[in-house]
């Protein structure tokens, strides 16, 4: 009983730090459960490409999870050196370690419980708030928040093994230390760190691994638990070479006299130095966090700018069918007349039906069914055709190919399909060669001399695809497209009509930017709050140390500039890193909006440059507002 | 020619409707090469003289001078460049930095300074021969002892070659020996020509000044000079006004 009471005095007696361990707990409860929520969402799973968008937030859940069990050990070892020196009163005072163990599991506990209730009663509001704002904003109504169980007690399970370890490893930590050390423990200072050299290159290797998996997976279906692998790797290298690599950065600028012994960098090095273990793992943790929001935020709003791109490809024309047979235009008319709708274009060609395959350098396979090399639709047809359709006069040789792949371009110059070799020349303008399938496969159609040319490269059944562009009121076209279809039989897979699908692909990606905006905001939130969380820990260690030299004659102002300069040489590290995470993972981000059909790497590009600039923004004005509170704390 | 002078220092604390006077009339004069102890019972004002004294506080009342300069016109900002540029101290908990290996500490005053590296390294030379502190100069202070401390602290005051040497209980961490060592230190800074003022509740380290003062409630309240007696007796004298300083409040 003495000992919970114990317990809870030095809770209350020690409010700010426990206060600020309750905060960075019970944030990081908070945003584990938001990712255990969403990713066991039935609206989302039901949702277009839901599977896909639950393993990308499967991704997020790992890499959330990582994040929290480094960040608890750095906010507790912030924590337990404050600590030593009353648990060594305890113990002069008579107490056994028996006794500070017990001592110990009361504040966990304790602890442990403020963070679970504080987490996801505010973990549940942000859903909750979430969903209703930003479903509002952005007028997506087919995502619903759902309160679910599941992910509830598996937050609280994971947490409750984590405190487990920080117990288990602060036992380990106080068994280490005597009676008359701990006493002296939160006084006698951490000694300046070894440069780490091995550690350094494990976490380059890490790194590097991580990179390599990013850069060389494709988009297809093993591709997700890669990029899983990718996450994990990234994360410790980033961890690790954050460790090792700022320690060797502040060691050399030590060594450089001339840089070293100026007022501000005099100060600020040293200062750095002398905490970088703790420091490194607040600025991984920041670099990473600033990672997942541009990799979030490039990915879901490029995908929403892509959106007409996918439209583009999945129904050049207005109306797209489908069809065994050549489609009777008389009786097109005939339905078009009653609903006061005009038929302006009307096209067809005959191809193959699509079969799965991919391209390997350039080699086209065929494959007989879908498997996870996957990557391409391919499609074949005749010169002849091609010609009337584009009222063209191209010869083709029997060893000539046109390529078509919409909205992008092949750039080699053989191909080599089914132990044939083919010269091969891009073409741009074949406008029904559209995604029919509207499947995650890129399309590909190739234009070969004849039908036995075809027939070497595919052995599936003609069909014939067919593009109505029309025109009228709206309600009409609708009418139409509806009476039209249900004529000709033709159920959703081959019959699309351009309405529709944007009202379809609008909430679909209306949704993605959802995700994305959710999870950005919930990440910028914990970086502003990991910030936070650093400046004020660090403003209490250092204010001692600020009080003695403002002793020995440093002023106020100078005390300022010292902390700016301080900052400013920590603060561009995680940034700049975060940019060189989002570079590597740009193909990975890439590859994935494939999965998307989206293509196009220009608008990525300038939806990713767009994003870095946003976030520095952010940032700056987060370490703004916090230098201020350092500042406060150190000068007062 | 007097290098500090107080005139009816007053310094009162609101203690939230209370008013408590910690100096109530100080005025005395330092001379250059002086090496003035003040003496006096906890709570009889001593720290609060020495930070006023080290610019670190200001009087409510009274005029301080070191040299030319009006200590209690300066603002924060010169305050703190007039510390580096004409004060040392030492203090009795050593107040040196983690953070920083002895050497970098010692560098301290004169890298706010700003100070050229090369100047700083031959200033240092002669100080640590001096010092005997050559070679735990790249040890950090958490891995010497106090005697050491306060050696490589007293290299940082020294370092600036300041006006006035200002010593809180310099002592008060040390064992005897140590302590010796670093009285035997100041007899010679200040056989040099260096100001030395320490504020101290040891009668044996008052012992090594050439003048000792008695602060009581806030006021002067007696004053002895060394001159030519030896240190035994110059010692006993501090000893005798200790008690007699005492007893008197006792009576009281």
């Amino acid at each position: 009983m003495i000992h919970l009471k114990l317990a809870w005095h030095s809770l209350n007696h020690h409010k700010q730090q426990y206060g600020l361990f309750l905060l960075a707990s019970s944030l990081m409860v908070a945003i584990n459960y938001v990712f255990w929520n969403l990713t066991f969402n039935h609206s989302i799973k039901a949702s277009n490409y839901g599977t896909a968008i639950i393993s990308v937030l499967g991704i997020g859940q790992v890499f959330v999870l990582l994040i929290a069990v480094f960040f608890m050990f750095y906010v507790n070892s912030f924590l337990m050196r404050q600590r030593d020196q009353e648990l060594g009163l305890y113990n002069m005072l008579g107490m056994t370690r028996g006794d500070l163990r017990i001592i110990l599991a009361c504040e966990n506990v304790l602890l442990l419980l403020g963070s679970i209730v504080i987490g996801l009663i505010s973990g549940l509001t942000f859903v909750k708030l979430a969903f209703l704002f930003l479903g509002k904003l952005l007028n997506s109504k087919n995502l619903k928040e759902q309160f679910l169980l599941t992910p509830l007690v598996s937050v609280c399970l994971i947490f409750i093994a984590i405190f487990a370890v920080l117990l288990i490893y602060n036992f380990l930590r106080l068994r280490r230390i005597k009676p008359i050390m701990l006493w002296k423990q939160s006084t006698k200072a951490e000694k300046e760190p070894k440069t780490r050299f091995l550690m350094g290159i494990i976490g380059i290797i890490l790194l590097a691994g991580g990179y390599y998996i990013a850069l060389t997976t494709k988009a297809n279906m093993a591709g997700i638990s890669r990029f899983m692998l990718a996450v994990m790797l990234v994360v410790f290298g980033i961890y690790l070479v954050f460790t090792a690599g700022s320690i060797m950065l502040l060691k050399f600028l030590k060594n450089r006299r001339n840089f070293y012994y100026q007022p501000n960098h005099f100060i600020s090095i040293s200062g750095m130095l002398y905490r970088m273990k703790q420091n490194a793992v607040g600025l991984a943790s920041i670099c990473l966090l600033c990672t997942t929001i541009l990799v979030t935020m490039t990915a879901s709003v490029s995908l929403v700018v892509g959106q007409k791109n996918l439209i583009k490809q999945w129904n050049p024309f207005d109306i797209m069918l489908v069809t065994k047979k050549a489609v009777d235009n008389n009786m097109v008319l005939k339905y078009a007349k009653p609903n006061h709708v005009n038929i302006d274009k009307s096209s067809a060609i005959k191809v193959t039906s699509p079969s799965y395959g991919e391209i390997q350098k350039n080699e086209l396979r065929i494959q007989s069914e879908m498997n996870n090399k996957t990557s391409k639709e391919i499609s074949v047809l005749t010169v002849r055709s091609y010609n009337r359709l584009t009222k063209q006069k191209i010869k083709l040789k029997n060893n000539q190919l046109l390529v078509y792949v919409p909205g992008d371009k092949l750039t080699v110059k053989t191909l080599h399909v089914n132990k044939r070799v083919y010269d091969v020349k891009s073409i741009t303008n074949f406008k029904l060669g559209a995604n029919i399938d509207h499947t995650i496969f890129q399309p590909v159609y190739l234009v070969a001399a004849n039908e036995e040319v075809v027939r070497n490269i595919s052995q599936q059944p003609w069909i014939y695809i067919n593009g109505i562009n029309i025109s009228g009121k709206t309600k009409n076209q609708k009418n139409f497209a509806t009476q039209l279809q249900k004529k000709m039989k033709l159920d959703n897979g081959s019959f699309s009509f351009k309405a529709e699908i944007n009202q379809l692909l609008s909430s679909f990606t209306g949704s993605l930017l959802f995700m994305g905006c959710l999870i950005s905001l919930l990440m910028g939130m914990t970086t502003a709050l990991v910030i936070y969380y650093k400046q004020v820990a660090e403003g209490v260690a250092d204010s001692e140390r600020f009080i003695t030299m403002q002793e020995v004659g440093l002023s106020q102002r100078e005390t300022k500039k010292a902390i700016w300069s301080q900052v400013l040489l920590v603060f561009m590290l995680p940034i700049v890193a975060a940019v060189i995470n989002l570079c590597f993972a740009f193909p990975a981000i890439r590859s994935i909006l494939q999965i998307f059909s989206m293509y196009n790497l220009k608008v990525l590009l300038q939806v990713s440059v767009l994003t870095v600039i946003i976030l520095i923004a952010f940032y700056l004005l987060i370490f703004k507002l916090t230098t201020k509170v350092y500042q406060k704390i150190v000068t007062r | 020619m007097p290098i500090l002078t107080l005139e009816h220092i007053k310094r009162t604390f609101t203690e939230g409707q209370n008013k408590v006077e910690a100096l109530k009339d100080i005025s005395l004069k330092i001379d250059a090469g002086d090496y003035v102890a003040i003496m006096g019972e906890s709570g009889a004002g001593k720290t609060t003289l020495l930070n006023i004294m080290a610019t670190l506080d200001q009087p409510s009342g009274g005029e301080i001078k070191l040299k030319e300069q009006d200590l209690s016109k300066l603002n924060e900002k010169n305050a703190a460049k007039f510390r580096r540029e004409n004060l040392g101290f030492v203090f009795q908990n050593f107040n040196l930095l983690d953070t920083f290996n002895n050497r970098d500490n010692i560098f301290l005053p004169l890298v706010l300074a700003k100070a050229k590296y090369e100047d700083m390294e031959q200033r240092l030379d002669p100080l640590a021969k001096q010092l005997e502190i050559e070679q735990i100069l790249d040890r950090f202070p958490y891995e010497i002892s106090g005697g050491q401390r306060q050696r490589i602290a007293a290299a940082r005051a020294l370092i600036t070659q300041p006006e006035l040497l200002l010593a809180d209980e310099p002592t008060g961490a040390l064992d005897s020996k140590n302590a010796a060592a670093l009285l035997d230190l100041f007899d010679q800074v200040n056989y040099e020509g260096q100001t030395i003022l320490m504020v101290t509740h040891s009668a044996v380290t008052a012992s090594y000044s050439k003048r000792t003062l008695f602060i009581k409630d806030g006021r002067i309240y007696h004053e002895l000079f060394r001159g030519e007696q030896s240190k035994a007796a110059y010692f006993e004298k501090i000893t005798n006004s200790l008690t007699a300083l005492a007893s008197k409040g006792a009576k009281r």
